[in-house]
């Protein structure tokens, strides 16, 4: 089929960096070329590869040497980056007033302890769960809901867990999905279970003639991808389901 | 809300001061993966991230609105690298090929963290251009749109979208070929 997408088109597609009626030239595109279609799907998996990279053996702040505006005057033990062993020179008088690790120490003391944002990053990193569903098959919306009970009901009661949904899971959110009034019941039973459809699934399954009828219970005012990224970023733990 | 807060004169209130503290105690991971996804060495990351905080501080004056600390914690970042590059004559007084063959080259702690997940990911990303790494990491990881990283990195808009689109190609192709062939690759040339 004939048309006038490039591949940087796909690329700026999946970044959101279209405008509309480009996004529909693409969209018009994909429609009726398969091959176009195959390497969109592949630059989305692509995409959600790389947003969710970078994520395993990220240092916590309360162990590495946080630099803050107070305490400049701790001057034991300062830490030398790799790559400026002679730079030092230059930069030393301002470094070792705010770097070392017994800086570190008096600024997590001082600070962080009684930061409630410090609190919360360092307790998202173990108490949070993301769990994932991108699958309408209804053993993995089961799974889903049995994954999301046996989190709740095994650990602390501060613990988050978060459903976000999209392309086919969505379709787990629909209020006449016979999976649902599990959930709802979940939902009712915690409170600090709360669920999440991508806006981009939704609109796209009513563009395509399947509107979904979304429980009330359920947020759907961002994009999936967005939504993980946020929590992987705040050191959720993330189950794909 | 805290990021709407302006900061202009951050000096002379303790309590902004804190709060901007807590902020970059809270960006610390995102940070972190960010200048790991550049460097690909644990140990160099953590540095970066140390002397990007440090340098945000010292120019903490110079933010006019929190909304836009992500931003310009990035460009410090970025800043602080090619520094470290050229720092290090590996930027200016070599070629490319051997610039991608220092930061491609695995330790063993980079090994054993890439052989946890995504080791086919890591490696090609490691082998990829550090202008089109750079842009694929700011895009994906950091979730800038292209304006914004044509700003933190000073490069027309029309080559950042090259570079993520010509960067995904070829980290696709590099991600295909160590899956087949299960090893490093020579970074392709332009």
């Amino acid at each position: 089929m004939k048309h006038s997408i490039e591949t940087y088109h796909l690329h700026a597609y999946i970044d959101g960096e279209l405008s509309y009626e480009e996004a529909a030239e693409v969209e018009a595109a994909i429609a009726v070329d398969l091959k176009l279609k195959e390497k969109l799907e592949e630059l989305n998996q692509l995409k959600t590869k790389m947003s969710l990279a970078y994520t395993e053996n990220i240092p916590k702040p309360v162990n590495s040497k946080l630099p803050n505006f107070e305490n400049k005057h701790t001057l034991e033990n300062k830490h030398t980056p790799w790559w400026t062993t002679s730079k030092a020179a230059a930069a030393s008088l301002f470094l070792g007033l705010l770097i070392g690790s017994g800086a570190l120490k008096l600024y997590m003391a001082n600070n962080l302890a009684d930061s409630p944002m410090m609190h919360q990053t360092v307790a998202e990193s173990s108490q949070n769960y993301l769990v994932h569903l991108d699958s309408d098959l209804p053993e993995k919306e089961q799974k889903t809901i049995k994954q999301i009970e046996s989190l709740l009901d095994d650990s602390d009661p501060n613990i988050r867990v978060d459903l976000i949904s999209n392309y086919k899971g969505v379709e787990l959110f629909d209020v006449n999905n016979p999976n649902s009034k599990e959930l709802l019941r979940l939902v009712g039973k915690y409170p600090n279970l709360t669920l999440f459809a991508c806006k981009r699934a939704l609109e796209r399954a009513k563009k395509e003639g399947r509107p979904i009828t979304v429980l009330p219970q359920v947020k759907k005012d961002k994009p999936a991808i967005d939504a993980v990224v946020e929590r992987l970023k705040s050191g959720w733990n993330y189950i794909k389901i | 809300m805290t990021l709407s807060i302006k900061v202009k004169n951050l000096f002379g209130d303790k309590q902004k001061k804190r709060k901007l503290n807590a902020l970059f105690a809270e960006k610390y991971q995102n940070l972190y993966r960010l200048a790991y996804a550049w460097c690909h060495q644990p140990a160099q990351a953590e540095d970066l991230v140390q002397e990007t905080l440090l340098k945000a501080l010292e120019k903490s004056n110079d933010i006019e609105n929190l909304e836009h600390l992500d931003a310009f914690l990035a460009t410090i970042m970025r800043n602080t690298f090619l520094d470290v590059m050229r720092f290090n004559k590996r930027w200016q007084w070599t070629n490319e090929n051997e610039i991608d063959e220092f930061f491609s080259k695995d330790c063993s702690e980079t090994e054993m963290i890439a052989q946890q997940k995504s080791e086919c990911l890591y490696k090609a990303m490691a082998s990829l251009p550090f202008e089109q790494r750079e842009a694929i990491a700011l895009v994906d990881l950091q979730g800038f749109s292209y304006q914004q990283i044509a700003d933190i990195t000073a490069t027309p808009i029309g080559t950042v979208m090259s570079r993520i689109s010509r960067g995904r190609e070829s980290l696709l192709k590099r991600m295909k070929h160590i899956e087949k062939y299960g090893t490093n690759i020579v970074p392709l040339r332009r």
